[in-house]
């Protein structure tokens, strides 16, 4: 306590100086946060362009066979954000018409879903909850259809036995409506189930939803393949890889992005460390200068301290300390400074980048600043007492 | 309470220019003050850095203070001996410059008693006379009413070393080199920078404190008509040389003065 009390007292008797050194290590640090925070919001805005739209944690994957195996591998793959089992995409087609507004669509694309599906959850309908006789329709639909959650539609669907065209038909409640941004398409989203039935029915039986539900059937027959969401951008990334190595095409996906967005990650990530080391080099000689001068010119301080009882041990901790106090208030003034940058910049952007922030710092970045610098400004103390007085005595300093 | 330092040699300048310094012998007993007498380039400041243990160059045959041989403490248990026995005003600037006088005072008490403590808790000194912890508030107070009988009004108490005359500082670095109550008091050349009549009433304080309290003092100064009821030791001319300095008690060899 003594020492912190001697150190704050030294630095408002020289407050002129300790100014000096403030401001000198905060030229070196604002920079580099301000550097860093473009870089961090460069990268989270890209990646925030992706992951905001679950649609684009979407993976694709061609072909119309080894479904079921394809299910069974992914369903417990902690990559995965969501899956479910696809029946033939041809088979998953059907008209539907609303009962209130009696409009109607042919060739709707089906889809399965189920609890976690992010398009259903990120547009606030819980997906698990959805019954075998609701419905999800894009928002491109209910346009088409006019029709709002509530409404009844009817889903129709043909097939031809022995020769004979049949129609199928069951009623639906509208669940709920996706998010446009979502989805463009003219699709609705039903339970597996219900799609099953859907291709049972097509394929000459007869389910309970769609007919009168007389024949059993083996659900998983007709698994093709899979609805597949990923979890995180990274997770794009090793689900690809994964199904690469199933030898399974991917037939459409955002890994390329994702695979741009590490780079470009890595270019500026390289190009803030360069930045940082030179101007931090540069800086630290500075502030070196800085600090072995001023303890070098208060050896008649030093010298009375050491005389009136402290040793040079404590002398090191106090002048380390003084420094340390520097150090800190020269986080905060960057800090006040890269505020005042920062708000500059994100005004210049925020029409471009529709409201979102290119220069934003993380607390952890703030703290490792502070831990870097309080260690190197410490370092420099220790350094610089050593050679301004570990070899003399307190007589030789008195007379000096 | 004394003092006795048998065979103390030092060194200083290196080379073809060093000096040393001796002082066969030196006793101090309580009540009676000492000086220590030459002329400018004898090695005295030295001699009393060597005394106050600010000068590691130093060999003692023998150094007891209070009872305790400071040759046989440990390194340690010899830097926490001093920072709590030893008292040290220097010929200048004897006050940290960004403290007030009353913070150098309080600075002075804070760390003495620092290492009383930590005196009290190591196994250093077994056996000696430790030291009890100053009374802060109660030793401040005390000190402000030295300062006034110096001529340091209470006002300048409160400034830094700066804002004061040189003999202004140089009474304040004395009452900061008594603050934490030492038992050894060591000044060097305390009426440099003063009046006459205000250094004749440093002396007599100094007379007035080894007489009343129980402590030693030692005073380097060029003021030989202060010196009356001063036991002294003075360079001896016979027995120094060009790079040999030699200091005796006065009266041990003729003509020393």
């Amino acid at each position: 306590m003594i020492y912190l009390k001697l150190a704050l007292k030294m630095l408002r008797f020289e407050w002129r100086l300790s100014l000096v050194l403030t401001a000198a290590l905060a030229a070196v640090l604002a920079p580099l946060m301000l550097l860093w925070s473009l870089r961090s919001g460069v990268i989270s805005t890209l990646e925030h362009q992706i992951i905001d739209n679950p649609a684009n944690m979407e993976i694709v994957i061609a072909g119309n066979e080894g479904g079921r195996e394809l299910y069974e591998f992914l369903k417990n793959d902690p990559d995965v954000a969501f899956v479910a089992p696809k029946p033939i995409t041809l088979n998953a087609e059907a008209v539907l018409r609303s009962l209130v507004s009696k409009k109607f669509h042919q060739r709707v694309t089906l889809y399965p879903t189920g609890s976690g599906d992010p398009l259903l959850e990120g547009s606030g309908i819980a997906a698990g909850k959805l019954a075998d006789t609701e419905l999800v329709l894009s928002s491109a639909l209910a346009k088409t259809l006019e029709a709002q959650p509530g409404d009844e539609i009817s889903v129709s669907v043909t097939r031809r036995v022995n020769g004979e065209a049949q129609k199928g038909q069951a009623v639906f409640t509208v669940k709920g409506i996706l998010d446009p941004a979502y989805s463009a398409q003219q699709c609705a989203y039903l339970t597996v189930d219900t799609l099953i039935y859907l291709a049972d029915y097509k394929s000459g039986n007869e389910p309970p939803i769609f007919s009168d539900g007389s024949t059993k059937l083996d659900k998983t027959r007709y698994f093709a393949g899979v609805r597949l969401y990923a979890k995180s951008l990274d997770s794009v990334l090793s689900l690809t890889e994964k199904i690469h190595a199933l030898h399974r095409e991917i037939s459409g996906s955002k890994a390329a992005q994702v695979q741009n967005l590490k780079a470009v990650d890595s270019v500026l990530t390289s190009i803030f460390l360069v930045l940082a080391a030179v101007s931090a080099a540069g800086g630290a000689a500075a502030f070196y200068g800085l600090i072995h001068m001023n303890l070098h010119s208060r050896s008649r301080t030093m010298a009375m301290l050491l005389l009136m009882g402290m040793d040079k041990v404590q002398l090191t901790l106090f002048a380390a300390l003084k420094n340390a106090i520097c150090a800190l208030c020269a986080l905060l003034l960057s800090w006040a400074l890269y505020q005042c940058g920062a708000v500059m910049i994100n005004a210049r952007f925020s029409e471009v980048l529709r409201g979102a922030d290119i220069a934003s710092l993380s607390p952890g970045f703030m703290l490792l600043l502070l831990a870097a610098a309080e260690f190197l400004v410490c370092s420099m103390s220790v350094v610089s007492m050593y050679f301004n007085y570990a070899n003399k005595q307190t007589a030789q300093l008195l007379r000096d | 309470m004394q003092l006795e330092v048998e065979n103390l040699v030092c060194t200083y300048l290196k080379g073809p220019a060093e000096i040393t310094i001796t002082l066969p012998r030196l006793t101090m007993a309580t009540g009676v003050p000492c000086a220590l007498v030459g002329v400018s380039g004898s090695g005295k400041s030295s001699l009393l850095e060597c005394l106050g243990l600010l000068n590691h160059s130093a060999h003692f045959d023998k150094y007891v203070l209070g009872g305790v041989d400071l040759c046989q403490l440990s390194a340690k248990e010899r830097v926490h001996f001093v920072k709590s026995r030893i008292g040290y005003m220097p010929q200048r600037d004897g006050l940290v410059d960004f403290l007030t006088v009353r913070e150098n005072f309080a600075l002075q008490i804070d760390l003495a008693n620092q290492a009383r403590a930590q005196e009290r808790r190591g196994a250093a000194a077994e056996g000696a006379d430790r030291q009890a912890l100053v009374n802060k508030a109660q030793r401040l107070t005390e000190l402000c009413a030295l300062c006034e009988k110096l001529g340091l009004e209470r006002s300048k108490l409160d400034c830094y070393p700066h804002e004061l005359s040189i003999g202004q500082v140089q009474r304040a670095s004395f009452v900061r080199s008594l603050a934490h109550c030492p038992k050894l008091l060591l000044i060097d050349e305390p009426t440099a920078a003063l009046d006459p009549e205000n250094g004749r009433r440093l002396f007599a304080e100094i007379k007035r404190f080894t007489a009343e309290l129980d402590m030693l003092t030692l005073t380097v100064t060029h003021d030989v008509e202060h010196l009356s009821g001063f036991t002294i030791y003075a360079y001896s001319e016979e027995k120094s040389s060009e790079r040999h300095s030699v200091f005796v008690a006065q009266g041990q060899e003729a003509g020393a003065l």
